[in-house]
């Protein structure tokens, strides 16, 4: 059985952080986050950012009440993670593609697709340790098996939200693509942050402030 | 003597039941369906008509009156303004642009306008892009005044200015029909305003708009609590002068030059093309959950057309318009439905290779994965309800529609799947091949 390697979370993350900082630091510089027209004046930029606070407040709250606090704090992170690396890679996408004034929805939207893909993992995750004593199987173990379970699922869920994406995508202009490219960076993101963060990031917090038998 | 003759209960037939109970949900779907795509008469002079709200390609539908296209899928006004210097002699700088159309784009926001447009354009022109719905031209141009609002003493000396205004709203007010400005003032401003509105007892004061008075409410008691409401206004003039409160004057003076027609910024037939490619999609979705799940799949398919139809219904009560912001809501809430039925669907049908039988797979699969889906529905409405209070601008405006979609999808999953779930096992029978493509394994002893 392969087991989740321990030192791909943190990779991840830096790589990660990475793109965030350069998304940041276009963005700063006026060369990213490019919108058509003046569409830059039109953005509530602060609203968004609340909204990003509060879907990652919100999100950390529901797994921590639903499940347990290594649960809520993974979710959490994995959301501001989502969130903020979708928004950098806009901000840097965006050079090519400007953005439309429905940018801040379509990042906040994001969010489906992060819980889509980390929600299914997390549960599995939980379910196993609960089920199975840390002889029977260990973290690593628990994490790998997760996300083997969950691939198809997740596989076939990918699929069909990037048919709806190309359905908007190819029905319009090239403002329609730019307009879409929160959405696909989103699922990508995602998708990423599932394969490469969660298992770690939860067995950390697991380890930190969760129980086992 | 004649013997009492015992009366027997004949057992109900469950499956005539599950077979009507089918049938009638069946009528009741295409019935909305069809309404849905049609409209209906109300009554026989065609006075009073329920619109369509799904939309379809067809030119002559009246989807369009209930979900109005917004800028970016339809046609639209064009509307350029020049602007100058508020003082005489001084000069439009690029902030001051920028400003302008920030603030633009608030006001149009505040009005539900959310897919319309501002932009400079050659030096000192500004265009908006507007959508064309024909009942709101005039609104636009007042949304473009400099706004510099206050309230003033009868003498016209302004003694409250925007500044202090924390919130403004405007709304429909049912007993007169007339629309009321309602506003809410900081701390400061409630206490002029209190102070004011004592020494004004039996007299009125004044709302001056631009150094123009636009309303005399009378006054007959001191207002202290720091709120009010002013009625008597019409639609266009409520949605400018509640703007103009909540966000301040203009630092541009505008003065308006052109209208013009507009194609949808995002291509001239973008709206047919989203439908049709929407409509592959499902197509798509469709053809897998039937080929996979067979009998599963018809329900999962079912139920996706009554979410569509519901969630469309429910976007154009809210009046959400026909903007790429409404089809994320409505789409994205479709998506959602399909994937907490994969997660159902794929559980119930390794059950069934397995040899499970079809009714405890369909509670295995409620029990184990449809928690999940719960989870993510659960955690989406509770995000779209406090979006929608700590927003009240595009993102808020988009969890309204967005929030009724997963709404929509919840009772779906846990409620009306079910039901068809179970009368079609009791319709049609256990047999395991009906649920699934795969072959079925004897579970091992």
């Amino acid at each position: 059985m392969s087991n989740v390697n321990m030192k791909s979370a943190p990779k991840a993350l830096y790589l990660s952080l990475l793109v965030i900082v350069a998304g940041i630091a276009v963005a700063a510089a006026g060369i990213g986050l490019k919108f058509l027209g003046s569409g830059r004046e039109m953005v509530a930029m602060d609203a968004l950012y609340i909204s990003m606070a509060v879907t990652v407040l919100v999100t950390f709250i529901f797994g921590l009440v639903r499940y347990s606090l290594a649960v809520g704090l993974t979710l959490g992170a994995v959301a501001l993670h989502d969130q903020l690396l979708t928004l950098a890679v806009v901000a840097l996408v965006s050079i090519a593609l400007p953005q439309t004034v429905v940018m801040p929805v379509m990042v906040i939207f994001s969010i489906v697709f992060t819980y889509c893909q980390s929600w299914p993992i997390i549960r599995a995750m939980h379910e196993l340790r609960t089920a199975n004593s840390q002889r029977d199987m260990d973290n690593d173990q628990i994490a790998a098996a997760a996300v083997r379970q969950t691939a198809g699922l997740r596989l076939v869920a990918v699929i069909m939200a990037a048919l709806l994406i190309i359905a908007g995508a190819v029905s319009g202009n090239a403002a329609l693509v730019g307009a879409m490219v929160p959405l696909a960076v989103g699922l990508i993101v995602s998708f990423y942050s599932a394969v490469c963060i969660i298992p770690s990031l939860w067995m950390m917090c697991a380890a930190r402030f969760g129980k086992r038998k | 003597m004649a013997k009492p003759v015992k009366q027997t209960k004949k057992p109900m037939n469950s499956k005539a039941v599950a077979a009507v109970t089918l049938v009638v949900l069946l009528a009741l779907t295409l019935a909305a369906a069809f309404i849905g795509v049609r409209g209906m008469n109300l009554d026989n002079q065609g006075l009073y008509k329920l619109l369509a709200w799904i939309p379809t390609p067809s030119q002559s539908s009246t989807w369009r009156q209930a979900l109005v296209p917004g800028a970016d899928l339809g046609e639209n006004l064009v509307q350029t303004y020049t602007a100058a210097p508020v003082a005489e002699g001084g000069e439009v700088t690029e902030e001051q642009l920028k400003q302008t159309v920030s603030l633009l784009g608030k006001r149009l926001a505040f009005g539900g306008w959310n897919s319309a447009q501002a932009e400079v354009i050659e030096g000192n022109k500004i265009r908006l892009t507007l959508p064309l719905d024909g009942t709101h031209d005039h609104a636009f141009e007042m949304m473009a005044q400099r706004g510099d609002f206050a309230f003033a003493a009868p003498d016209g000396t302004p003694f409250l200015t925007w500044e202090h205004v924390k919130q403004a709203n405007y709304g429909l007010n049912p007993q007169d029909g007339s629309y009321a400005i309602g506003f809410l003032l900081d701390n400061e401003g409630k206490q002029i305003f209190a102070d004011k509105t004592a020494e004004l007892i039996g007299q009125s004061m004044q709302l001056m708009i631009d150094g123009t008075a636009v309303a005399n409410p009378g006054i007959n008691q001191a207002l202290t609590e720091g709120q009010a409401s002013l009625p008597g206004f019409n639609h266009e003039n409520s949605v400018a002068y509640a703007s103009m409160m909540q966000y301040g004057p203009l630092p541009l003076v505008l003065t308006h030059e052109s209208n013009e027609n507009g194609a949808p910024l995002f291509g001239a037939k973008v709206q047919n093309t989203v439908i049709w490619a929407l409509a592959a999609v499902v197509l798509l979705i469709s053809l897998y959950f039937l080929l996979t799940y067979r009998l599963g799949g018809l329900i999962a398919v079912w139920l996706m057309g009554i979410q569509l139809v519901a969630t469309y219904f429910l976007a154009a009560l809210v009046r959400s318009g026909f903007t790429v912001a409404t089809l994320l809501a409505v789409w994205g809430s479709f998506g959602l439905l399909v994937y907490a039925l994969l997660l159902l669907y794929r559980s119930m049908k390794s059950d069934l290779d397995r040899g499970r039988a079809i009714r405890q797979s369909v509670k295995d699969a409620y029990a184990g994965p449809g928690k999940v889906a719960i989870d993510v529905l659960a955690a989406l409405l509770l995000l779209a309800v406090i979006l929608i209070i700590v927003d009240h601008q595009q993102i808020g405006a988009f969890m309204r529609t967005f929030g009724l979609g997963v709404l929509v999808d919840l009772v779906l999953m846990g409620i009306v799947m079910r039901i068809l779930m179970s009368n079609a096992i009791n319709l049609f029978g256990t047999n395991s091949a009906l649920y699934t493509s795969g072959s079925a394994k004897k579970e091992a002893a």
